[in-house]
């Protein structure tokens, strides 16, 4: 079966800027994918030229193994999409856009049932969208993008405007959608929604794909540090427990009434808590790993991550 | 292309809630009013002759101003907003888009156009001392294509440009280069192609090529030229029983005596040109246009 998304050597060139450069992506069918990056790195550039809103300078692009230009009918007939810095039509009700959605892919949908899955209120389903808050009208562009239950659903930013219930009920309706067998495609440059709800990540930095994996491989190849924070009572002389004896573990100290323990292998955590439980009573743990913001950041920063890229420029600076 | 309707359906809703909208279809009207009821109200006398004589003035003026403004922003503005990733995230193809949008607006202006004329034959039928209304016929005729017309020319200007600022930078300057600068000779594209020809060139070129240029650079022009000679022979024809014999004659002979090329059908031609042409160059430009 052709993989939702493929593209090869994908570059677009506005002028003398290089937005995406060579891109290879492939998105497997039944996967949520988060594209990530920070703003600027090509992402919305690449959903656009696989919606057809612009044209690949070189290289290819496939989804749902039609190419995006030859064929932006038959992937648009099974694609969702909520698009990047879209606008409502101001004077149209909510149910109005939904059924227009409904009408145009020749859909069976009820449009309520649409708009509740999204959860916007029903008050508004019949107030013009115009009058819409940034949130409201980011339900209302799910619910027109979920019209036929389609195949693959690509999502532009999808959290921005919402508040925290919001964006815990988008993460939601992607995964009811991947379970039904739909492939997700997001981006985003917030972190945490693509951590909780995707099957793999692709980074993008400066027009190329600094890193594809799934998260813990990624936490895995940053070889970040985890860190245990371990409340006791009583607090005893950090230096007398010896921690740094344990296998994998970097370093410890004592703040307050907790030990705070930096391991450079996760599995050192439990050897971590057995040992300081023998000298005295462990009353609460908090285990945090990596921080996938800091991963983020190592990945579009090029620090220890992209060896060839700091290559590259310290051949330019020599 | 069977989502043509669905989208032209929702801009026309739309359209038809936008104030801008109702805010020149009522000046449409009211203007239109004052031209068949006004005169009812100064003179016993009035002829449908003379009024439609007016409207093709006025006409020439106004429709393509109101056509303009009714779809100028058709395309540019979505763009602008970004309510065209909508339009085109779903399976809707640029073409689709192109005609519908010409339909929608065009719809919008020939309803009103339709509205205005229903009003002026009850009134022409009921006010006027000598209604003649079948004059009524070839104006509605050539009104409805002129609006058809510049209809086309705003939304192909729409589909070229990605701004509504730039939209209407385009829509304006087509109406002043094709309406009132057209009818001053010294800043007129007919007036400089006169002055490099006749007195350049000296080739002494006649004015009706002149005259046909002007109405065949400018939609309006083509239908005032068209509509008054059809409606003056009509008019000579059949109504104008208080004329002599020999004055009706000479006044026909004027009307024939103009070169061929400036005859209605030549002129029904080019707004036949003008009707499909600005379309299919807005889409020509819209097809490959970079989007978002």
């Amino acid at each position: 079966m052709a993989p939702a998304i493929r593209t090869e050597n994908l570059t677009k060139r506005f002028g003398d800027l290089t937005a995406v450069d060579a891109l290879d992506l492939h998105v497997e069918e039944g996967e949520i994918f988060g594209f990530l990056g920070p703003n600027g790195a090509g992402k919305s550039t690449t959903i656009n030229v696989l919606l057809d809103f612009l044209r690949p300078t070189e290289g290819r692009a496939e989804v749902l193994g039609y190419d995006t230009h030859r064929d932006p009918i038959a992937i648009r007939q099974r694609t969702g999409v909520l698009p990047e810095g879209f606008s409502v039509y101001d004077r149209l009700t909510a149910m109005e856009h939904v059924e227009y959605a409904i009408e145009t892919k020749d859909a069976t949908d009820a449009p309520r049932d649409l708009l509740s899955r999204v959860h916007l209120q029903e008050e508004a389903w019949e107030r013009r969208a115009g009058e819409f808050s940034k949130g409201m009208t980011q339900r209302l562009a799910l619910a027109m993008a979920l019209v036929d239950d389609p195949d693959l659903l690509v999502l532009d930013e999808p959290s921005s405007g919402l508040d925290p219930t919001g964006i815990q009920e988008m993460r939601d309706i992607i995964r009811e959608e991947a379970e039904r067998g739909t492939t997700v495609f997001f981006s985003s440059h917030q972190l945490p929604q693509v951590e909780a709800v995707c099957d793999r990540v692709g980074i993008m930095r400066e027009g190329s794909m600094a890193a594809v994996d799934t998260i813990d491989n990624l936490r895995d190849d940053v070889g970040g540090a985890t860190t245990i924070e371990l409340e006791v009572d009583p607090m005893p002389a950090v230096d007398a427990l010896d921690l740094t004896a344990v296998d994998g573990v970097e370093h410890a100290t004592g703040r307050g009434d907790a030990i705070e323990v930096t391991c450079s292998d996760p599995r050192a955590k439990v050897d971590v808590v057995k040992h300081v439980d023998a000298e005295t009573t462990v009353t609460d743990i908090v285990s945090d790993e990596t921080d996938l913001e800091e991963l983020f950041n190592q990945y579009t920063s090029g620090d220890g991550v992209d060896r060839s890229d700091r290559e590259q420029e310290a051949e330019v600076s020599a | 292309m069977e989502n043509l309707t669905a989208i032209a359906r929702r801009d026309f809703l739309d359209a038809r809630r936008s104030k801008l909208v109702w805010g020149v279809f009522s000046l449409y009207g009211i203007i239109a009013l004052l031209i068949f009821v006004g005169p009812t109200l100064v003179s016993e006398t009035v002829n449908s002759f003379g009024i439609i004589s007016i409207v093709s003035s006025v006409g020439l003026f106004l429709l393509p101003f109101i056509a303009l403004v009714a779809g100028y922003l058709a395309i540019a503005g979505e763009r602008e907003s970004g309510t065209v990733n909508f339009l085109l995230g779903l399976p809707n193809t640029r073409k689709e888009v192109v005609l519908a949008k010409f339909l929608s607006r065009g719809g919008l202006m020939l309803a009103a156009t339709m509205l205005v004329f229903v009003i002026g034959v009850v009134v022409a039928a009921t006010q006027y001392s000598d209604p003649q209304l079948a004059l009524f016929a070839p104006t509605l005729a050539f009104t409805a294509l002129l609006v058809l017309v510049m209809v086309s020319v705003a939304v192909g200007i729409s589909a070229m440009t990605r701004s509504r600022s730039s939209a209407m930078a385009g829509a304006v300057g087509f109406y002043f280069v094709t309406i009132p600068f057209n009818l001053i000779p010294s800043i007129s594209i007919p007036g400089l192609i006169r002055y490099v020809t006749n007195d350049l060139l000296g080739m002494a070129l006649e004015g009706d090529i002149f005259q046909f240029i002007q109405a065949a650079i400018s939609p309006a022009m083509a239908y005032q030229q068209g509509l008054q000679v059809v409606t003056q022979r009509m008019y000579l024809n059949q109504y104008a029983t208080d004329l002599r014999a020999e004055a009706k004659t000479s006044a026909l002979e004027r009307i024939n005596d103009q070169a061929w090329y400036l005859a209605p059908e030549v002129m029904v031609a080019s707004l036949l040109v003008w009707l499909v042409v600005p379309l299919a160059v807005g889409y020509w430009r819209f097809k490959d246009a970079e989007l978002g």
